[in-house]
C-alpha cells in the first residue's frame, strides 16, 4: 500500500521543507521506501536541506515533459537505503506543470513501489499549491504557534477540504515552551481550538534543527535533539502507531534563574 | 455673493437630493448647477449614490440635461434617479422586496474557515464556528451556533431591523445595514454568555442573551 502525503502550510517559512526532509529520513530509517517530491518549482531547496544538491541531473519538469524516465530523475539518498528525492526544476516556474500531470506522476511513483511519497508543497494558494495537492491521498498541515501562521493554516484546511482532502492532520512547529509557560505564545489548545483538526505532532523550537539544516543532515537522526525526537514520534504516528504527545518538562534551572526567583519573593 | 441660491445639494440617508427653486428660468438653474458641481469638484468622485431632484418637476428632456451636466463634470456613479413624480412607487417596491427576502433562511452545517464566504438574500444560520477571515453577508439576520470570529454583515441591503447573534461573539468587525463597528478587544477574551447585536439610534448595541 503506498500513500501520497502532501506537506503544506499556506504561510511560508513555517518549516514545510524541514518537516518533509525529516519525515522522509525518519520513514527511511524505519525501513520504508520513501520518495520525497519537491513541488516548489523555481524556488527549490529540499535538495539543499537533504544535502543532495550536487547530484541533480534531471528534475520533476523533465519527467513531466518526458525528457527523461522517472527512475533517472530520482536521486538516491547518500545515507539511507530506500530514500529518494525528486527535485524541482529551478529555472522554470509553477506553470510548467499542471495538476493532471502531477496526478499522473504520483500514480507512476506508486507503481515504482514506494511505501510513502511525501510532497513538499510551496507556500501560497496558487498554481503551485494546486499542483502539489492534486495527487495526494492525505495532507499534513504545518503551522507555527503564531496568529498569522494559524490564520493561513485555517485557509489552507478550508481549501484542502474543498478539494476532497478531508481530515488533514496538523504539525505545530517551533513551539517555544518557555514563552508558552509565560503565556506569551499560543499553546496547543489555542491552536486546535481554532483549526479543529487532529494533531499529528508538536515540534519544539530547537537550534539543532538550524544546524542540521545548514549541514544538509536532517535532525531526525540526531538522538540528542528534542526536535529530532518529536519528528521520530511523528514518523511512528504516520506509520499507524499510537504514540502519546511529548511532554515538555522544564529545562533545568540555572543559577541565575534561582537567583531571580529569590528576589521575586 | 449677492447671487441667490437656486440649486441646493443635500445629502440624505439614501442618497443625494438636489433642491431646485421653482420659479426660476431653467437656463439659470443649469448654469448654477454647473457652478455648484464644479465647486464640489472631487467631493463626488467615484461616489455611488442615488440622486433625487426636488422642488419642481421637470420634463424628461430637462432632466436629461441636468444629469448630463453632472455626468460631464464628475465621476459620480448614479445608481438611480428619483423625481417628484415617481418617487413613491420606487420606495414601496423596495420595501416589499426586503420583507420577502427576510423570510428565507440558509442553514450552513460546519465551520466557515478563513477565506470562505456566505452571501445570501435572506437570513443565515451557521451551525459551527466562523473563523477569522471568513465572511457572512445576509440581507436578513445572522445566527451563529458557535464562535463568531470573522466578519458578519446582517441587513446588508439596508435593513436596520436585522440582528446578529452568536454563542460566542468575538467578530473582527460587525456590520448591520450601513453601520460598521469594530468589536471591542476587551470583549473578545474569556468565557461569556451568548450575545445579541442590534441597531438602536443609528448605533450597534451588543447585549447578553440570558
Amino acid at each position: 500500500m503506498s500513500e501520497v502525503i502532501v506537506i503544506t502550510s499556506g504561510k511560508g517559512g513555517v518549516g514545510k521543507t524541514t518537516t518533509s526532509a525529516n519525515l522522509g529520513c525518519g520513514l527511511a530509517i524505519q525501513g520504508k521506501k520513501v520518495a520525497l517530491v519537491d513541488a516548489d518549482i523555481g524556488l527549490r531547496n529540499l535538495d539543499v536541506v537533504m544535502g543532495l544538491e550536487n547530484r541533480i541531473v534531471y528534475d520533476l519538469v523533465d519527467v513531466v515533459e518526458g525528457n527523461c524516465r522517472l527512475k533517472q530523475a530520482l536521486i538516491k539518498d547518500k545515507r539511507y537505503e530506500g530514500l529518494f528525492l525528486l527535485p524541482a526544476a529551478q529555472t522554470r516556474d509553477k506553470d510548467a506543470v499542471s495538476p493532471e500531470q502531477m496526478q499522473k506522476l504520483c500514480e507512476n511513483l506508486k507503481e515504482e513501489g514506494f511505501d510513502y511519497i511525501l510532497i513538499d508543497c510551496p507556500a501560497g494558494i496558487e498554481q503551485g499549491f494546486k499542483n502539489a495537492i492534486a495527487g495526494a491521498d492525505r495532507a499534513v498541515v504545518v503551522t507555527t504557534p503564531e496568529v498569522s501562521a494559524v490564520r493561513d493554516a485555517d485557509r489552507i484546511i478550508g481549501l484542502l477540504e474543498a478539494n476532497g482532502l478531508n481530515n488533514p492532520t496538523l504539525i505545530v512547529n517551533r513551539l517555544r515552551i518557555d514563552l508558552v509557560k509565560r503565556g506569551e505564545m499560543m499553546n496547543i489548545e489555542d491552536v486546535t481550538e481554532i483549526l479543529a483538526v487532529d494533531i499529528l505532532g508538536v515540534v519544539p523550537d530547537d537550534e539543532t534543527i538550524v544546524i542540521a539544516t545548514n549541514k544538509g543532515e536532517p535532525a531526525v537522526s540526531n538522538e540528542e535533539s528534542r526536535a529530532g525526537q518529536a519528528y521520530r514520534n511523528i514518523v511512528r504516528r504516520i506509520m499507524g502507531e499510537d504514540v502519546p504527545l511529548m511532554t515538555f518538562e522544564e529545562e533545568p534551572e540555572t543559577f541565575m534563574d534561582k537567583l531571580k526567583k529569590l528576589f521575586r519573593r | 455673493m449677492n447671487q441667490e441660491n437656486y440649486v441646493i445639494f443635500k445629502g440624505t440617508k439614501d442618497g443625494v437630493t438636489v433642491l431646485f427653486q421653482p420659479d426660476v428660468p431653467f437656463e439659470e438653474l443649469c448654469t448654477q448647477l454647473e457652478q455648484k458641481v464644479e465647486e464640489a469638484g472631487k467631493f463626488f468622485d467615484n461616489v455611488k449614490t442615488s440622486l433625487a431632484f426636488k422642488g419642481r418637476s421637470f420634463t424628461e428632456e430637462e432632466e436629461e440635461k441636468l444629469l448630463q451636466i453632472i455626468a460631464e463634470r464628475t465621476t459620480m456613479r448614479i445608481t438611480f434617479v428619483k423625481t417628484e413624480n415617481n418617487e413613491l412607487k420606487q420606495i414601496s417596491e423596495l420595501l416589499e422586496k426586503d420583507i420577502r427576502a427576510f423570510n428565507l433562511t440558509k442553514f450552513h452545517r460546519g465551520s466557515l474557515r478563513n477565506g470562505q464566504k456566505i452571501e445570501f438574500d435572506g437570513s443565515v444560520v451557521v451551525v459551527g464556528d466562523v473563523n477569522p477571515g471568513a465572511e457572512i453577508k445576509a440581507t436578513g439576520n445572522i445566527i451563529v451556533l458557535g464562535q463568531l470570529k470573522g466578519m458578519a454583515h446582517a441587513g446588508c441591503k439596508g435593513m436596520t431591523d436585522a440582528f446578529v447573534t452568536a454563542v460566542y461573539m468575538a467578530p473582527v468587525q460587525l456590520r448591520i445595514a450601513d453601520i460598521i463597528t469594530r468589536f471591542p478587544e476587551e470583549n473578545k477574551h474569556g468565557p461569556k454568555p451568548p450575545e445579541y447585536a442590534f441597531v438602536k439610534d443609528g448605533q450597534i448595541f451588543v447585549m447578553a442573551l440570558s
